[in-house]
């Protein structure tokens, strides 16, 4: 055990935590998100695609309105969460029976209360 | 039997050896002047966003809800704090506290709305945070003019620093590796279009398209290694920069792009310094 702690600091402890730290962050964040839908932030995504999403409300009878979302948002990315974004604001807003979000390549259907 | 210090250390050891040996602060100062004037620029750029924000009609969408967010402070206000901290840390005037605060502000407006993300803000807030850790305000700066620089700072942030912009390369090339982006479609769809630096029609082939796909990954991929091989090094910063002038010149939008190049630029001089100081 002497061996071990022989010639460590405080500082010099501290830094190698920091360092170590710092290291498995800098590393283990962006490949934890490789493994999922890309792009997702965090993850040094740029430009892996420019797909994003399109977004309808749907009313009482089924039928569907093609949304422009672009007022209601401050930027239009591909790694933004649009279906948790949108969903919800134009329920409350548009008041249809659904709101139906195609993103990452799938359709979500979100039922409105 | 009892492994010794020496020709085999122990690992816990050359971990202690790492974190107490030194270099010159020469270089991460050049970086640190470059990227505080970058961060001046960038928290601009963000003005917008930030004041779209603010607008009625707006949705925010923060990352915890209920959570306070700097955009509902006047953008004004976080301009001329953001542009000052930028400054005053490019100039290296009380570089610790002022990197800190640079740090804590870009932090705050990245993570305070999900809208406010952008890979190159993420990348520069944790830059601006290992160059103040790194102690980037001892050489080259006002803090030294002023009796406060230093002849060594630790190499281990600096190591963090370059690992940092190689994990960045290493990962984008990887993430990269999909039909979309391979197939050129991505390119494509981002290529300038008009003005005089536009790509002719003809030459937005699906073949050419394709193929510069593919080099930007391999190039990426090259970037992530060589810039830590001292053969290579000059081969590879020459390499970056004209794949960052490059995507600066050709691909839309053109300001943040820009900024990300001078970015990159400012940074690749933290692999130029291997030597130890005294």
């Amino acid at each position: 055990m002497a061996n071990l702690t022989a010639g460590w600091t405080l500082r010099s402890a501290t830094a190698a935590l920091t360092c170590t730290a710092a290291a498995i962050l800098i590393l283990g964040i962006p490949f934890a998100l490789l493994w999922g839908p890309r792009p997702r932030r965090f993850g040094w995504h740029m430009y892996t695609s420019v797909t994003v999403g399109r977004v309808w409300t749907e009313a009482p009878d089924g039928s569907l309105t093609a949304v422009d979302v672009r007022p209601m948002v401050a930027t239009v990315r591909g790694d933004t969460d649009w279906p948790r974004l949108l969903g919800p604001a134009l329920c409350r807003r548009r008041q249809p029976a659904a709101v139906v979000v195609e993103w990452r390549g799938r359709k979500e259907r979100i039922p409105c209360r | 039997m009892a492994r010794q210090e020496g020709a085999h250390p122990l690992p816990l050891t050359r971990l202690r050896r790492f974190v107490e040996r030194t270099a010159s602060p020469r270089y991460i100062a050049v970086a640190r002047i470059g990227v505080g004037l970058v961060a001046a620029a960038r928290i601009l750029e963000r003005g917008a966003t930030l004041a779209r924000l603010s607008e009625p009609g707006v949705i925010r969408v923060p990352y915890l809800e209920g959570a306070p967010s700097i955009a509902d402070l006047p953008v004004l206000a976080i301009l001329v704090a953001g542009v000052g901290l930028a400054a005053a840390f490019s100039a290296g005037l009380f570089t610790w506290v002022t990197g800190s605060a640079l740090f804590l502000l870009l932090g705050s407006i990245l993570l305070s709305d999900q809208q406010l993300y952008a890979n190159n803000l993420y990348l520069l807030t944790l830059l601006v945070g290992l160059l103040t850790l790194a102690g980037s305000g001892a050489a080259l700066s006002l803090d030294a003019r002023r009796g406060r620089g230093r002849q060594a700072v630790p190499v281990w942030p600096i190591v963090l620093l370059r690992l940092q912009i190689s994990a960045m390369y290493l990962f984008t090339a990887i993430a990269k590796v999909n039909l979309e982006f391979l197939s050129g479609s991505s390119l494509f769809s981002t290529l300038r279009r008009e003005g005089p630096l536009a790509i002719p029609e003809g030459w937005r082939t699906f073949d050419a398209m394709a193929a510069a796909s593919v080099l930007a990954v391999i190039v990426e991929l090259l970037l992530a290694f060589w810039l830590w091989s001292p053969r290579r090094r000059a081969t590879a910063i020459a390499i970056g920069v004209a794949m960052h002038a490059a995507i600066a010149v050709w691909i839309a939008p053109t300001l943040g792009l820009v900024l990300f190049a001078l970015l990159m630029f400012a940074v690749y001089p933290v692999f130029l310094d291997d030597r130890r100081g005294p």
